[in-house]
């Protein structure tokens, strides 16, 4: 056998570009814990669409159907192996159930869908935020994502996968799934230009240090200290409600942006600022550091963007981002315990 | 409680550096188009959000393909697929019409030779390295090697006859 025939033919698999910008896409909506999700999910989009009322879902019992139409619609092949759970728990009028779950080994599958019974505060952009909670006789780590939505009975479904650390089997233990909340009506604005004069902003500003509560660089490192811009009045007419513009000047390490956002616990408002070159290619910053001030209903969280470079480097740049709201959070008491069995 | 956010830009690189190389071993591995994407994606989401500190470039490829390797035997237990060898979705995708065959006579082979086959002879990790990514011993890896390449011999055999 040719061993630098198998060699070339296999290296000479190429992911296809469709594939590769469904998959960039899907990875820049993730973000780790305050995860931003959008509707726009390329792969579940087909699948989000059948669910509508266009496909005249029957009018169904409340209670049990709308999860299972749905489960078999987001994947009719995981459908045929999951258990059935049916367990259920309401508050505020919106019905959380764990559907099925199935097991293998020290991964679990667990369906669980939310639906309101009055009104439309699940939507096709809810997201369970870092709100939920998993109670199991193991350390173990956890994945959800929004699976599929069905507008006719407002029924979202989510799966989580839950991993053990120690690696042993889940089957047969129980756990207990809880929510406090999730977030809703969420909107997605991209590439909006901030009207700013990079040049002309002002030089050697002052900077204080500040306490980082998050941050984001090429190292993953964070680093002892962090001096960000005294934080200003905000920029009237930002182009995005829900954000302000609180500081924006020349520091000795780079061009620094600044952002403001209320209420953030409510709202996990969230931006990505960048620079556009002549041809609209995007520069992303070198450092984003997280720091907040204030208390309570007086909290405010920042978000500050430094960028290498000098009002001469960066004179053809234009300011710009992509910023993701919410505009609804319903917050409760849900919780379900269930054991986990099947699959394997 | 501290936040994480992927520095900016992370996507980006993470699926330039390592889209083509997990798509294939996922392709390979699982015959399907629509599950290697799966696999990919579900790779490259848990890395952006688990991934620990890396001593090295070589380091986080071998974690990227453990992962991913971990993550196609899931799918293919989930799915309760039969071995399935998707002909077209990979030997369709070849650029050389000479290198089908090679391809066809690869993925006529059980799912668990294709892989080690082309961790070895397409990515050049020797036994011991291949051992801990896909969960066996290293001269588990050894005899699958042996008797992969033994069947890819004759498939290839077939195929060019």
């Amino acid at each position: 056998m040719d061993e630098e025939r198998l060699n070339r033919a296999v290296r000479g698999i190429r992911m296809p570009e469709d594939a590769r910008q469904r998959l960039l896409h899907r990875l820049k909506e993730e973000r780790p814990r305050r995860a931003v999700r959008l509707p726009k999910r390329p792969a579940l989009a087909a699948v989000a669409a059948c669910l509508a009322l266009a496909l005249g879902l029957p009018a169904l019992a409340a209670n049990v159907e709308p999860a299972y139409t749905l489960l078999y619609r987001a994947s009719p092949a995981a459908a045929q192996y999951l258990q059935p759970v049916r367990e259920s728990d309401e508050d505020s009028d919106i019905r959380m159930e764990v559907v099925s779950a199935a097991v293998q080994g020290d991964t679990a599958e667990v369906w669980v869908a939310l639906q309101d019974r009055t009104g439309s505060r699940v939507d096709e952009t809810t997201d369970l935020f870092d709100s939920y909670s998993i109670r199991s006789p193991a350390d173990q780590s956890a994945h959800c994502e929004l699976a599929g939505y069905d507008e006719a009975t407002g029924t979202a479904l989510f799966r989580l996968r839950i991993t053990r650390a120690d690696g042993k089997s889940w089957q047969g233990e129980k756990v207990t799934f809880s929510l406090k909340g999730f977030l809703s009506r969420r909107a997605a604005y991209e590439q909006v230009e901030i009207p700013l004069d990079l040049a002309r902003l002002p030089q050697n500003a002052e900077t204080r240090p500040v306490t980082l509560t998050g941050h984001g660089s090429p190292s993953g490192n964070a680093p002892d200290a962090f001096d960000a811009l005294v934080p200003g009045e905000g920029q009237k007419d930002f182009p995005v409600e829900g954000f302000s513009l609180t500081g924006a000047a020349w520091a000795a390490d780079g061009l620094h942006i600044q952002l403001a956002v209320k209420n953030r616990q409510q709202n996990d408002n969230n931006a990505e600022v960048y620079l556009l070159g002549p041809e609209s290619e995007k520069t992303f910053c070198d450092f984003l550091g997280y720091f907040r001030a204030g208390e309570g209903e007086n909290r405010v969280d920042y978000m500050e963007y430094v960028f290498s470079g000098t009002p001469q480097t960066l004179a053809d740049c234009r300011l710009a981002g992509d910023f993701y709201t919410a505009g609804l959070l319903t917050e409760g008491n849900w919780k379900v315990t269930f054991r986990l069995e099947g699959g394997e | 409680m501290e936040q994480f956010t992927p520095p900016p830009g992370e996507a980006e690189r993470v699926v330039e550096q390592y889209g083509d190389m997990l798509y294939r071993l996922c392709l390979v591995a699982l015959g399907s188009r629509a599950d290697a994407e799966d696999a990919v994606q579900d790779t490259l989401l848990r890395y952006l959000q688990k991934a620990p500190a890396f001593a090295s470039r070589e380091h986080e490829k071998a974690w990227l393909i453990r992962v991913a390797a971990n993550r196609c035997r899931d799918l293919r237990r989930f799915r309760l697929r039969h071995p399935h060898t998707g002909l077209e979705e990979v030997a369709g995708r070849c650029a050389e019409p000479g290198d089908r065959a090679v391809l066809e006579a690869l993925m006529s082979l059980p799912e668990k030779f294709r892989v080690v086959l082309l961790l070895h002879y397409v990515e050049g990790y020797s036994t011991g390295q291949i051992a801990p990514m896909i969960g066996r011993t290293p001269s588990a890896v050894k005899m699958r090697l042996q008797k992969g390449r033994k069947l890819l011999e004759q498939a290839y055999g077939r195929e060019e006859g």
